[in-house]
């Protein structure tokens, strides 16, 4: 897979028109790659975050100037790199950035993740714990559970033991299913409950 | 299935990627080993389901967050930079670009509210805290004090010599009345700006003084010849009139800024880490007991044990005079002493506030609760109860 090639219509849209939506697509892409770089090469979490936008507000400024830009993979990490270490130079790394794992490069992979085998139902309950927890908690999750990153890559990112990392990350799985095994017990009990109700009148 | 033992599942690593389906490898070993054991098969299909759910929500979740932050930096980036371009000429117009530009962002926000709750806004609507004003009290020589904000526009106060007179637009005006006699020995005011107040004064050699929030200045009613000089407390931004033969001079504890003619910002309270004079335009020579520097324009000195000089983005540093508040990697806790100055509320922490660093401008003429809905976007929470502020993770 050659690098950025699926988002090639996206960074024409982007370049030549300013297409917002274009821009946010790319965005969203390189959010999940440049932070699996930049926790890989151990860069604390908070400023990973804060450099991803950097890069790309600044893409945004310039963007009548990047019609040039053909390789933006390239281009996009190596700001990226310069701004998360504040150096000049970054051959070598953009080089060694190519060695990511394959599933990090396809863009498709945000869109198959969400629908696939899972029933609605899920999602929501999944989705309501995570929008619940310290944003410190829901980065970890994150990382561990979509970008699989290693519980100590996670906790030199957040500044916190690795038994700390393993610890959330249990617990997420062990009250999701104690509570999705509840929900499935107080629907069962609203049911016979109206049942009763309907036979006592 | 309660009380199985997952820990042989989650430390792992090609667990995740098996659910997954990433790599091909892991796939295959994970595939092999739940064909020879039933019971962890059945396991798995439990938790499998669950961390795509994961997986996917945590990601979508992520992305939108700090979609919503970028998208926010650039509504900021792109309503801004109108009210730069004649930064320090012109206060009162740059005042009035300020309100309209507090009224466009406030409206940005407001437009841009998102689904999820906003505690401070929906659960109480009555507790929110305005912004401060024009607020100062002038003690004269003679010790009798005048509250600023309550005296008509027009004279205030004549001492021996000078006139002093208020304007409209929290301003007092010291100005050389040649009809009276200069006073025989130096008479010092000084002016004092509580929490939530900020005031402007224009000295007799024509310097003007704008003083931020909990500041104060003492000054002479009229300078001599051979010498200008002033205390300041809290935070005040100076542009002073070129007088080669009477140097100016700010002392702020044992440190003093020595200077010519010149605009510059010292940020001096006391509950910050350090004092650091901003520099803008001309020069200055910091001092106290130990260390003296000399800044060029757009330098900043820091003031500990020591004076650290660095370049600095100078319009962050008058940000509040041009109605903006402006940080710049700050922690929560200087945000909120900032908050807590301009909107005169005591701050309290609950629990452990996530440490992160935040990097934003919000106009100072809003209410509180709109600059602690954009401090919300990170997931910190807040919740407003009468002049007190509460912090929450």
């Amino acid at each position: 897979m050659i690098p950025g090639n699926d988002l090639k219509k996206e960074w024409q849209d982007f370049a030549t028109q300013e297409s917002q939506p274009a821009f946010y697509r790319i965005y969203t892409h390189y959010y999940h790659y440049l932070t699996y770089l930049g926790v890989k090469k151990g860069a604390n979490s908070e400023l990973v975050k804060d450099v991803i936008n950097d890069v790309f507000l600044f893409l945004w400024e310039s963007r009548l100037k990047l019609r040039e830009i053909h390789h933006f993979h390239n281009y996009i990490i190596t700001i990226f790199l310069r701004k998360l270490f504040r150096k000049e130079s970054f051959v070598e790394e953009v080089n060694e950035a190519m060695d990511l794992p394959e599933w990090l490069l396809s863009t498709s992979v945000e869109e198959q993740l969400i629908d696939r085998e899972q029933t609605a139902q899920l999602s929501k309950t999944v989705r309501a714990y995570i929008a619940n927890l310290p944003s410190r908690q829901q980065q970890m999750i994150y990382q561990k559970f979509f970008l699989n990153l290693s519980y100590p890559e996670i906790a030199a990112a957040n500044g916190v033991s690795v038994n700390t990392v393993y610890n959330t990350i249990y617990k997420t799985l062990d009250k999701l299913k104690a509570g999705i095994n509840k929900e499935l017990i107080s629907v069962l009990l609203y049911v016979s409950f109206a049942g009763y109700i309907l036979f006592s009148n | 299935m309660p009380g199985k033992d997952m820990s042989p599942l989650i430390s792992d690593e090609r667990f995740i990627n098996y659910c997954l389906q990433r790599n091909p490898v892991d796939v295959l070993y994970w595939e092999d080993r739940l064909r020879q054991d039933p019971e962890l098969e059945k396991e798995v299909a439990a938790l499998k389901p669950l961390v795509l759910a994961l997986a996917g929500q945590s990601q979508y979740n992520e992305a939108q967050q700090q979609q919503e932050r970028l998208r926010q930096l650039i509504a900021e980036k792109e309503q801004l930079p109108k009210a730069l371009p004649s930064p320090y000429k012109n206060w009162y117009r740059m005042a009035a670009a300020a309100v309209v530009l507090a009224l466009l962002t406030a409206g940005i926000y407001l437009f841009k509210t998102p689904a999820r709750p906003i505690p401070v806004a929906q659960q109480a609507p009555a507790a929110d805290v305005a912004p401060g004003g024009n607020k100062a009290m002038l003690t004269l020589a003679d010790g009798s004090r005048i509250a600023l904000d309550d005296a008509a526009n027009g004279k205030v106060a004549q001492q021996a010599g000078v006139n002093i007179s208020k304007t409209k637009n929290g301003q007092l005006v010291y100005t050389i009345d040649p009809a009276t006699a200069p006073a025989a020995a130096i008479t010092y005011n000084t002016i004092q700006t509580p929490n939530g107040g900020q005031y402007q004064v224009n000295l007799p050699d024509g310097s003007k003084v704008w003083l931020n929030a909990a500041s104060s200045l003492s000054f002479p009613v009229a300078f001599t010849a051979h010498e200008r000089a002033v205390k300041l407390t809290g935070e005040a931004y100076f542009e002073i009139a070129p007088d080669g033969n009477a140097p100016f001079k700010v002392t702020v504890n044992n440190m003093t800024v020595q200077v010519l003619g010149t605009h510059f910002n010292i940020m001096a309270y006391a509950n910050e880490k350090s004092i650091n004079t901003t520099l803008l335009e001309g020069a200055v020579r910091i001092t106290n007991e130990k260390d003296s520097k000399v800044l060029s324009p757009g330098q900043q000195a820091r003031l500990t044990d020591h004076i650290a000089v660095s370049d600095t983005d100078t319009d962050d540093a008058v940000a509040w005079k041009n109605g903006m508040t402006v940080f710049k990697n700050a922690d929560i806790q200087s945000i909120m002493r900032q908050i807590s100055r301009w909107y005169d509320v005591e701050i309290e922490y609950k629990g452990e506030i996530p440490e992160r660093l935040f990097t934003g401008k919000i106009p100072r003429n809003v209410n509180v609760s709109k600059v602690l809905r954009v401090l919300e976007l990170s997931q910190i929470h807040f919740s407003i109860s009468g002049k007190k502020i509460i912090v929450m993770p």
